[in-house]
């Protein structure tokens, strides 16, 4: 059995006939974590159905964010739980994505699809330079970078007003469209949004059940073991914390095409911590966990909203208390959070 | 020669945990490393499997310096180590510990694992069956859905085994790997390891029981107080007189440590 | 030249309020391993109390100890109620955490006091003297002075009293501390009170001159967490070191640059410094590669 040169023997399989047939019989790979597609599609049937259901566009509008905070809490997700690190700056890569599409779009009249690229690749880039200066540090050190980092590029939001107009926000986005259609606020945005949603939860749900998504398990568990079997621990991180701050970026797009205006205190210390609530509460390493930590959450504001409009003394501070409360009983009672709860892990399809 | 360590001396802070120890490895062998506690050998296994590098010195694998490269570049040489305290990864079934120790074998990309490439589907089928034949070579077959943390002390060792084995290892570094073992499952590892040695990996080995070591091993080495005192066959080794004035020092040096 | 002096001064103030709360988180970090965020919070706390406190009628003396003995009772509650529920959790679930209990308290703030600067009189008349061309307000001279007087204090609780050697113990080797009899549980409970009573001194110090709000807490934490990270973590000397570099960077930085852009400059900085020195100025142990 060994030395068998397994890798010649499977090129030789590519190109059998023999080898196909027997892989759609053989292919319950057991005890390999695999996708439950089954709950894909319910999770579709539900994103399609919910805008006959609900038609106010205020929730419309909600729904809509919380696809947006979906994609973002997905890639902290995989972040925190994959690469066991943690960004206390990921809104500062939604940022960067959402007002590098409004100045292209707006001041130089890029498309919206071109634009893209760009709220894509610079939060890319910027997630490079700083995974790569950084690569010495983890644990505190680690989280210490990443809130510098955010709290730099907030500043700069505020202060660089010829390019950014500073607090008051940057006016006048336009929407976008597709195929000649425009995609405006309400239900054509939501399909938009949550179609990306599913796209990203569909490519992360294969990353996470591949064999890249196993190794970057093992590097959590242990990284001297993982590196000791070849595996190049810096690169991973890397690539996840690459990974991360595009699906950040993506989001901070959909985001400006969606609002007429944005501001930077979209974009604070407050909204990476928000985030980190989702991924928290959903429990890290869960792509079903921060979909589903993105929407609750979304849902406490809606709630706290409503009753504010009831109760004058319900302010946005009861959000914040909230929150709080959230990420301590979380991190004491049930530290994989709400995915380890609704099922086991050890059972493989996540 | 397999592997050779030329002068490697190792310090941390102001404690030298290794002084100019030297010695080599032929292809084929089973070498053990053997002395009283704190005689440096985990020190000179962790820089065999490049964990960290000696302060001074080389080591030299297959003709190339590998003291200085980081450790997952020297397990795709062909080095391949299992731990002392025992470092499986515990999140995850047996057969997808394996899995990972096929690692270096694999090409896929995050970008094709994303997209579900044919490729990607093809490769993790082949992991899935090559690891099988791992988990078969150690006889943990049956528990391969089990998660690796249900798994005895015993079965652990064997997986650690089975992973190591899986990266296609020339030099395979056994750490203490009898250690906690009963008297039946030392010796079917005693068993494996001359199997190993059969196909043609060389096997060098850090270990505590005695018996064990001087039944399988071609060459022993022995270190105390950081520096090689000896060399030799395990005959040579036991009626070697440093060897075994070490060993009384460091018992009556224990015993005096137990008794205040 | 004035201005540098003036700068200076600046500097060394709001400094050695940082340095203050660096201490505070250096307090817990090193018997706990915990790095408190809600360590800004005390400081919030400790001016809001006292506010409360004064404007209730009660002479400023009085208030300044009751504040100090609430914030201290809040600070043992957060380590009985909460922080002992979460032993050995790991680093990133404890950043959690605290994060957490921060913006916790930051909201109940908000709620009971509002979103307004409230006004708290300095300790003693505010007229400024006049240095060299730079006004230097009484305030500021209270401030540096209590800075080195929580310094001294520390060093002799440390190093010259029964308890102060035992949380030593209990910082380099919990489990020989234990067996020597000290109680590891009550060690940690103290060293939330202490870490309470330097962030409420702080807020206290800083309330005359920096109109305390609800949300003041968060970037006091952060630059306390930059200057223990800056200085080397667990240091105290360090931790002072840091709190008094990040203090004249920022008054520098706004002095001569942009006051808006004090913060950016300030963090590029700290950022910088740890590319150089990964475990920070004073931090010896290596960062990154853990061992086996």
């Amino acid at each position: 059995m060994l030395g068998k040169g397994d890798y010649d023997r499977m090129k030789e399989q590519t190109s059998s006939r023999l080898f196909l047939s027997r892989f759609r019989k053989k292919g319950n790979l057991k005890g390999v974590q695999q996708t439950n597609w089954i709950r894909f599609c319910g999770f579709l049937a539900l994103v399609l159905l919910l805008p006959i259901l609900v038609n106010e566009s205020f929730y419309l509008t909600k729904a809509t964010f919380a696809g947006i905070y979906s994609i973002i809490a997905i890639g902290l997700a995989l972040l925190m739980g994959y690469a066991g690190q943690i960004s206390l700056g990921q809104a500062a890569f939604y940022g960067v994505g959402s007002y590098a599409t409004a100045i292209l779009t707006t001041t130089y009249g890029w498309s919206p699809w071109l634009s893209l690229l760009i709220s894509i690749l610079l939060p890319a880039l910027l997630a490079f330079i700083m995974g790569y200066t950084m690569s010495r540090l983890s644990g505190y050190y680690l989280a210490m970078a990443t809130l510098a980092f955010g709290i730099i590029v907030h500043v700069l939001l505020l202060e660089w007003r010829e390019v950014t107009k500073g607090a008051s926000g940057f006016y006048g986005i336009p929407s976008m469209s597709l195929f000649g259609y425009t995609l405006s606020q309400g239900v054509s945005y939501y399909y938009f949004v949550w179609g990306i949603v599913s796209l990203v939860v569909m490519l992360s749900l294969n990353i996470v059940h591949s064999h890249v998504g196993r190794v970057l398990r093992s590097i959590h568990d242990s990284e001297i073991a993982s590196s000791s079997v070849g595996v190049e621990t810096g690169k991973y991180k890397m690539q996840i914390f690459i990974l991360s701050a595009m699906l950040a970026g993506l989001a901070g797009w959909l985001f400006a095409h969606m609002s007429y205006s944005i501001s930077p205190s979209s974009f604070s210390l407050d909204a990476s911590i928000i985030f980190l609530t989702m991924v928290v509460l959903g429990g890290s390493g869960s792509i079903w966990g921060a979909v589903g930590g993105a929407i609750f959450i979304t849902f406490i504001s809606v709630v706290v909203h409503n009753l504010g409009e009831q109760f004058t003394f319900i302010t946005s501070d009861f959000e914040q208390v909230i929150y709080g409360l959230i990420l301590v009983c979380v991190i004491i009672f049930i530290p994989h959070g709400l995915s380890a709860l609704l099922y086991r892990r050890s059972k493989g399809s996540y | 020669m397999l592997l050779e360590v030329r002068n490697v001396t190792k310090k941390f802070g102001g404690v030298v945990a290794n002084k100019d120890v030297s010695f080599s490895i032929e292809q084929g062998q089973i070498v053990g490393l053997i002395g009283p506690n704190g005689a440096g050998k985990s020190t000179m296994f962790n820089m065999v499997s490049a964990v960290f590098p000696p302060t001074i010195g080389e080591i030299v694998f297959e003709g190339k310096n590998i003291e200085k490269l980081p450790n997952y570049e020297v397990s795709r040489l062909g080095i391949a180590r299992t731990f002392q305290n025992i470092k499986i990864f515990k999140n995850m079934t047996v057969i997808e510990n394996v899995m990972v120790g096929l690692h270096i074998h694999t090409r896929s990309s995050m970008l094709s694992a994303a997209f579900f490439s044919p490729r990607t589907r093809k490769e993790e089928q082949i992991l899935y069956e090559t690891a099988m034949e791992y988990l078969k070579f150690v006889g943990l077959e049956g528990l391969y859905d089990q998660m690796s943390s249900s798994l005895p002390l015993g079965a652990l060792r064997l997986l650690e085994l089975a992973r190591a084995l899986a990266t296609k290892p020339k030099l395979l570094l056994l750490d203490e790997i009898a250690a906690g073992l009963n008297h039946k499952e030392t010796k079917e590892m005693a068993r494996l390891i001359q199997q190993i040695k059969e196909k043609g990996i060389t096997v060098f080995v850090v270990e505590h029981d005695m018996d064990l070591v001087m039944r399988i091993c071609d060459k022993i080495i022995v270190l105390d107080q950081g520096s090689k005192i000896a060399e030799g066959t395990p005959k040579e080794i036991q009626n070697n007189e440093d060897v075994i004035s070490a060993y009384l020092g460091a018992d009556i040096e224990e015993k005096a440590g137990e008794g205040a | 030249m004035e201005n540098f002096l003036q700068f200076f001064v600046t500097g060394a103030t709001i400094g050695s309020i940082y340095a203050i709360v660096a201490l505070g988180f250096v307090t817990i970090y090193s018997v706990t391993k915990v790095i408190n965020l809600a360590q800004g919070e005390f400081v919030m706390l400790g001016g809001m109390i006292m506010f409360t406190l004064v404007s209730r009628g009660l002479p400023y003396w009085v208030a300044f100890f009751f504040t100090i003995a609430i914030v201290m009772v809040i600070g043992w509650g957060m380590e009985v109620t909460i922080l002992s529920k979460a032993k050995g959790a790991d680093p990133l679930s404890l950043i959690i955490l605290t994060i957490g209990i921060s913006i916790f308290i930051r909201g109940m703030a908000g709620i009971i006091w509002g979103k307004n600067p409230v006004r708290i009189e300095p300790f003693t008349a505010n007229e400024s003297i006049n240095v060299g061309g730079a006004a230097i307000t009484p305030q500021s001279i209270w401030i540096i002075i209590i800075m080195l007087a929580v310094v001294l204090a520390l060093y002799l609780l440390m190093n010259k009293t029964l308890v102060g050697k035992a949380f030593q113990a209990c910082s380099v080797n919990p489990i020989a501390a234990r067996l020597m009899g000290i109680n590891p549980r009550k060690m940690s409970s103290f060293s939330f009170v202490l870490s309470a009573i330097l962030g409420a001194l702080a807020g206290l110090a800083v309330a005359p001159i920096m109109f305390p709000a609800y949300d003041m807490g968060i970037m006091l934490g952060i630059k306390g967490f930059s200057a223990i990270i800056l200085g080397g973590l667990g240091s105290a000397p360090g931790a002072v070191l840091g709190g008094l570099v990040i203090g004249f960077l920022e008054s520098f930085s706004s002095g001569y640059i942009s006051s808006g852009l004090k913060d950016a400059i300030v963090f590029t900085c700290i950022l910088v410094i740890l590319l150089i020195r990964p475990s920070g100025i004073l931090g010896e142990k290596s960062v990154g590669k853990g061992g086996l």
